[in-house]
């Protein structure tokens, strides 16, 4: 009795694999609020050093966002990374910065995102030259990179919310929509408020820095990041969308600015004239910027004895 | 208790000794020993007199030995010091008149010379009839070193190029002050203030750091072209005592330093150090080594008092 019984449990348990859900296939990779990341591999370079040899850095940098997508439609997320921080007459050849051409984003095909190396090298001299015991070198990495958010939310468009006529609706307008947790991007779209006014629709996106570095102009990036990066070019975002085939028509103006890391921009679209009733429909809200995050590393390096 | 069971608690214990252990054993390759540890303590020659050498009593018209220990406890090779010993002529007399001056050399405590070296001078006095009136007499025999000594220290600094942080991006490192303890010389640096100063070319800054200065040993600063005329009872000028040549470089730049050479005021004092060429703006922060070398003369006497019994 005891070895049928212990038959059909084994028999179970090997069975019951079969029938857990698998959930790799449905993950949203347009979820999170990280963009590139960066980080030292470790022990490249180790905390410790001594002079008169080679130096090597090694950061590995990740897409953890959603952009771009390998699909071609999107643009390109061109990331370059620059090295500041330490004395470079101390060390040598050090490259002062780096280019990836593209990192595609997480999608359906590579859900962990992209992922890339790279490494700076050079020398450290001889510190008796120099009459030097130690030196604490601090590596500062910085990647400045274009980045898009796609917030998408289906939306409630009823053409007549305030209509006093009894009909069956599909949808009524909320207060707000809330978009949590971010859409696979540093910055995010955080809430949309939709009011209907008399000859269009009016959506209040509300927009927030949500990763750990800075938004820049997307226009600047080039120019100004990272090392003149100030009011004047910081903090800016490109808002656009589509909804019901319309474009958005935003204000204020492109870019808008982020004050404390949040913004808004009021986008409208025309009423829809051929439809009475209520319907959904997909709002897609695209936000471009430039952003930048930093890594930092402290390495000390000691006179060989 | 059964030795079966005593294996088996013994043996999970020992299991788990075994694995928990090397997390507290020291990695010896973790902390390499470089020069600057050697760097510590606000000495420089330590000097004592051995062990009843001289005596503490001793007779009239009797021979006795002086003998002195010196040992370099700072960081610095001594390459040419001076020993002298002074005594009560009318007294004592040294047996041979050459042994009041003597030159020395001793090195200093480095990686391979942990403790520092040291020697011992043994000279040979003998003591005078004291008057008919006295019973004993108490003499003083005092012993000098004179030496040329050098502090040295490199520190990492940050040179902040954004000093109102105009710039938004991320700084390696922020400027402070900073406090140090004795170097392994009796001259310290004691404190660093570093600031970045706007330079005419609006593109620049120029780092400038003051430098405070005391003298922790129990003994002189004096001039270090001077140390054989104090030790010879040579006499020795009032500008000549308290001076200290400074040199300063920030990485491969030497600093423009004032006053140079400095004059210890009650036996500390500061010097103000700049990057005349400065820095340019558009560079981010950093950090960088600043090495500090501080040359003087030192002197520091040690006496012992005889008792010349009849």
């Amino acid at each position: 009795m005891r070895s049928i019984i212990l038959t059909f449990l084994i028999l179970l348990l090997f069975f019951s694999f079969g029938c857990t859900q698998k959930t790799g296939d449905s993950t949203d990779y347009r979820k999170g609020t990280q963009g590139i990341v960066m980080s030292f591999m470790a022990d490249m370079p180790p905390a410790k050093m001594y002079d008169n040899m080679p130096i090597d850095l090694v950061v590995e940098i990740k897409n953890k966002g959603a952009y771009p997508q390998p699909t071609g439609i999107t643009g390109l997320a061109i990331i370059t990374t620059y090295l500041s921080g330490f004395d470079d007459t101390l060390i040598m050849g050090m490259p002062k910065q780096m280019s990836i051409p593209n990192l595609e984003g997480k999608n359906p095909y590579n859900p962990e995102g992209g992922y890339d190396v790279v490494s700076f090298r050079g020398n450290i001299i001889n510190f008796d030259s120099r009459n030097i015991d130690s030196y604490n070198a601090n590596f500062l990495v910085t990647s400045c990179y274009n980045y898009e958010t796609i917030a998408s939310q289906t939306v409630c468009v009823d053409p007549e919310p305030y209509s006093t006529k009894e009909k069956t609706k599909v949808c009524t307008i909320p207060p707000s929509y809330s978009l949590s947790g971010g859409q696979g991007a540093p910055v995010a779209v955080t809430k949309i408020e939709e009011t209907v006014l008399s000859n269009k629709i009016q959506f209040k996106i509300y927009i927030k820095n949500l990763g750990d570095g800075k938004v820049v102009d997307k226009s600047r990036l080039n120019i100004d990041c990272p090392y003149s990066l100030d009011y004047t070019n910081l903090n800016k975002v490109y808002v656009s969308g589509r909804v019901s085939g319309y474009s958005l028509s935003c204000k204020p103006a492109n870019p808008i600015n982020l004050i404390n890391g949040e913004g808004s921009a009021i986008c409208t679209v025309p009423k829809p004239a051929m439809s009475k009733s209520a319907y959904t429909t997909p709002l897609q809200v695209k936000l471009e910027y430039g952003y930048s995050s930093s890594i930092q590393k402290s390495v000390e390096i000691l006179n060989t004895p | 208790m059964k030795p079966n069971k005593i294996i088996k608690i013994i043996l999970p214990v020992t299991i788990i000794l075994v694995l928990f252990m090397p997390g507290c054993i020291q990695n010896p390759f973790v902390k390499p020993t470089t020069q600057d540890d050697f760097r510590t303590g606000s000495q420089g020659i330590l000097m004592e007199f051995l062990a009843n050498a001289p005596p503490g009593e001793t007779y009239e018209e009797y021979p006795f030995q002086i003998g002195v220990l010196l040992q370099n406890t700072g960081a610095y090779d001594i390459k040419n010091g001076f020993i002298s010993f002074t005594i009560e002529e009318d007294y004592m007399e040294l047996m041979n008149q050459n042994d009041g001056v003597a030159r020395f050399s001793l090195k200093g405590k480095s990686v391979a010379l942990p403790t520092g070296d040291q020697l011992v001078k043994i000279i040979k006095a003998k003591t005078k009839k004291i008057s008919e009136q006295s019973e004993k007499h108490d003499s003083t025999i005092l012993a000098s070193v004179c030496y040329q000594y050098q502090t040295k220290k490199d520190i990492t600094v940050c040179i902040d190029t954004d000093i109102h942080n105009l710039k938004k991006m991320q700084k390696v490192c922020t400027i402070k002050d900073i406090t140090l303890t004795p170097q392994g010389a009796p001259v310290a640096i004691t404190k660093i203030e570093s600031d970045m100063l706007p330079a005419e070319d609006d593109n620049l800054i120029k780092p400038a750091f003051k430098i405070h200065i005391k003298n922790v040993g129990n003994g002189e600063v004096i001039d270090k072209s001077k140390i054989s005329d104090v030790c010879s009872s040579e006499p020795l000028e009032h500008r000549e005592l308290n001076i200290v040549d400074i040199k300063v470089m920030l990485s491969n730049e030497k600093l423009e330093c004032k006053p140079e050479p400095l004059k210890l005021k009650s036996n500390e004092d500061e010097v103000r150090c700049i990057l005349e060429k400065g820095v340019p703006k558009d560079r981010a922060t950093y950090t960088s080594p600043l090495t500090i070398e501080l040359d003087y003369g030192y002197t520091y006497s040690l006496s012992k008092k005889v008792t010349i019994k009849k």
